[in-house]
């Protein structure tokens, strides 16, 4: 089920962790691109993630629940499919932004971008239990 | 020139349990104990985080709170089981954490007593195989991980921790939806059963460390497919062997001896013998003929040819990046489904699940076909070993391109696999508590899961340095 002030949580953490990283690595390894391209970079990156997740987040609410109860291994391909989604497309399409707004080879954002899509998984299981921790106790 | 540096290579040795191991069995070994550092923490975070705090806030306080309304070992039987598997990985992680420090610290042989080692001539004899060094060091491994799983399941089965597996052993079919045991046998059988396998186990140990030396080029040595056929057809035939036993204790006159009256046999009782007797015979069939499977001789590869794994190109980097995924991905994902199977049996599993246990098996089988060749594992570790000079620091050690491409293909396995259980607790979270019929869990219920999410951040954040560390291993060429 959609959680509007889940999502908005999460997009606006991702945004300043994000940002704040590709800036501290941008400067250790002597990149010299301004601020908006940066900015550019995680915003462009976060609006595509989040409308993938939420495009999943509908799909269950309207498809997954009947489909499971007839076939249990949906449920494990659905796992795989969010696996790919929130891993590997996600680094995917941090190393397409990051080729075409900085025009540098993709190797060398390889690790930031491994620690940005991890962060973002990490915070998204943060911000996630406290607001279902929440909703739980209230039910 | 090349075959001398080959010779040189695996000559190069390492001591682990007094086993003496070559470049290659180090290699193996090394992939094997980073499994358990990445893997363990992880499966012991979740026993003293969910299980270990369910019974210190939960079951304990209740215990105290009216101890005259719980049964008698309550607390044994709750707190022995979840002890007993803390104690076994926390075992299995000093082991894995004792191999890794032995084998990068590059000790010399030299300091070590030669007599008290297991030398590489040998050939052991074991179950009436004739296995190589490697094999028998293979077996004993093996037999030592079985053993302590096997003690754990006894202290179970002590602790009245019956599971569905037990009783799927002992309960015979007396009709469409009915079945028939006695206490006798349910609290006799699956321990003879952990018996039987924990006698196996320590008959291994000890057969697989004679240092006996009778290497000959003649004595024909067992192939590892028919160890692995034989071993499966043992444990069939062990369990099978047990619901025989059960089945002439009741039905036949040797009930007497257990102090029983036969009980009268029907249909269904008939049916399960029949099915009882042919596996029975068709595990004793394969146990003998896996005897007779020829070591085949693998096709030599020679400069211009290379290996394919479904038509995708083994570089000398992607095979070792293979055979480590291979290992990862099996040895995290058969624990799930033994333990699931010995717990729950086999109703646990709905056809598709068994569909896909099928599926993954027969990757497994065609990979290991694929990687598993001496003459090529060889080559591959030369043409690394030969590239240009390359030393990384990770933690307090010096590691080699070898090294560091194993490091880098199982710490990045291991984010795969902690991101696919990231995934799969917030999904399954999200869609208990939004779920209609939730009452509501426990504030214990969700500070555990917190700790098991900052248990897997901080395993994340270790396999992230160990990339950082590793990556220009693959990067340069």
């Amino acid at each position: 089920m959609l959680n509007i002030l889940y999502e908005i949580t999460r997009f606006s953490s991702f945004l300043i962790i994000g940002f704040t990283l590709i800036r501290w690595y941008g400067k250790k390894k002597g990149w010299s691109y301004n601020v908006k391209i940066d900015l550019l970079l995680i915003l462009s990156w976060n609006v595509i993630m989040s409308l993938l997740l939420i495009v999943m987040d509908l799909m269950v609410d309207n498809f997954l629940h009947s489909l499971v109860y007839f076939y249990q291994g949906i449920y494990l391909l659905f796992l795989i499919l969010m696996l790919f989604i929130s891993f590997f497309l996600n680094l995917y399409i941090g190393f397409l932004l990051f080729k075409i707004l900085y025009k540098q080879n993709k190797q060398d954002a390889f690790i930031i971008i491994l620690i940005i899509v991890i962060m973002e998984l990490i915070i998204d299981n943060l911000v996630l239990y406290p607001s279902l921790l929440s909703f739980a106790l209230n039910k | 020139m090349s075959e001398n540096f080959d010779l040189e290579l695996n000559t190069i040795k390492t001591v682990l349990f007094k086993f003496e191991l070559n470049r290659t069995q180090s290699m193996i070994t090394l992939i094997i104990s980073l499994i358990g550092i990445f893997i363990l923490p992880l499966i012991l975070a979740s026993e003293i985080f969910v299980n270990l705090f369910q019974n210190i806030f939960v079951a304990i306080p209740s215990y105290f709170s009216d101890p005259e309304h719980y049964a008698e070992l309550y607390l044994f039987n709750n707190l022995a089981p979840n002890i007993t598997r803390m104690i076994i990985f926390s075992v299995f992680l000093y082991l894995s954490i004792y191999a890794l420090k032995k084998l990068l610290s590059n000790e010399k042989l030299i300091k070590i007593n030669k007599d008290k080692i297991i030398s590489q001539n040998r050939i052991v004899n074991w179950f009436g195989f004739k296995l190589s060094h490697g094999q028998a060091f293979f077996i004993f491994s093996l037999a030592l991980v079985s053993l302590f799983f096997i003690v754990q399941k006894i202290i179970e089965f002590k602790a009245s921790f019956m599971n569905e597996f037990d009783w799927e052993l002992c309960f015979i079919p007396s009709g469409p939806y009915s079945a028939s045991s006695h206490v006798i046998l349910l609290d006799n059988i699956p321990l003879a059963l952990y018996s039987l396998f924990f006698f196996f186990c320590l008959y291994s140990i000890f057969a697989t460390r004679r240092r006996k030396k009778s290497f000959s080029q003649k004595q024909k040595i067992a192939s590892i497919f028919s160890i692995l056929v034989f071993i499966a057809s043992l444990i069939i035939f062990s369990m099978y062997l047990m619901r025989l036993f059960c089945h002439l204790f009741m039905y036949t006159n040797l009930a007497s001896i257990i102090g029983l009256s036969p009980e009268s046999t029907n249909a269904y009782q008939q049916n399960d013998f029949i099915n009882v007797l042919a596996l029975l015979i068709g595990s004793l069939f394969f146990m003998i003929i896996s005897h007779f499977f020829k070591r085949r001789a693998k096709n030599h590869i020679t400069e211009n040819q290379y290996i394919t794994w479904f038509h995708i190109r083994l570089t000398e980097h992607r095979y070792i990046l293979l055979l480590s995924y291979t290992l990862l991905f099996y040895s995290f994902f058969s624990h799930f489904f033994l333990t699931s199977f010995f717990y729950f049996g086999a109703t646990f599993f709905y056809i598709d699940q068994i569909i896909m246990i099928v599926v993954m098996v027969i990757i497994f089988l065609y990979t290991l076909n694929k990687v598993n060749n001496g003459k090529i594992f060889r080559k591959i570790i030369n043409s690394i070993n030969n590239s240009n000079n390359f030393e990384r620091n990770w933690f307090k050690y010096r590691i080699d391109r070898l090294y560091s491409i194993i490091l880098f293909a199982i710490s990045s396995g291991s984010t795969m696999l902690y991101v696919f259980l990231m995934i799969s607790f917030n999904f399954s979270i999200r869609s208990t508590v939004l779920n209609p019929d939730f009452f509501g869990y426990s504030i214990i219920f969700f500070i555990s899961i917190v700790l098991m999410i900052a248990s897997l951040s901080f395993l994340l954040i270790f396999a992230l340095y160990t990339i950082k560390h590793t990556i220009n291993a693959i990067k340069s060429r």
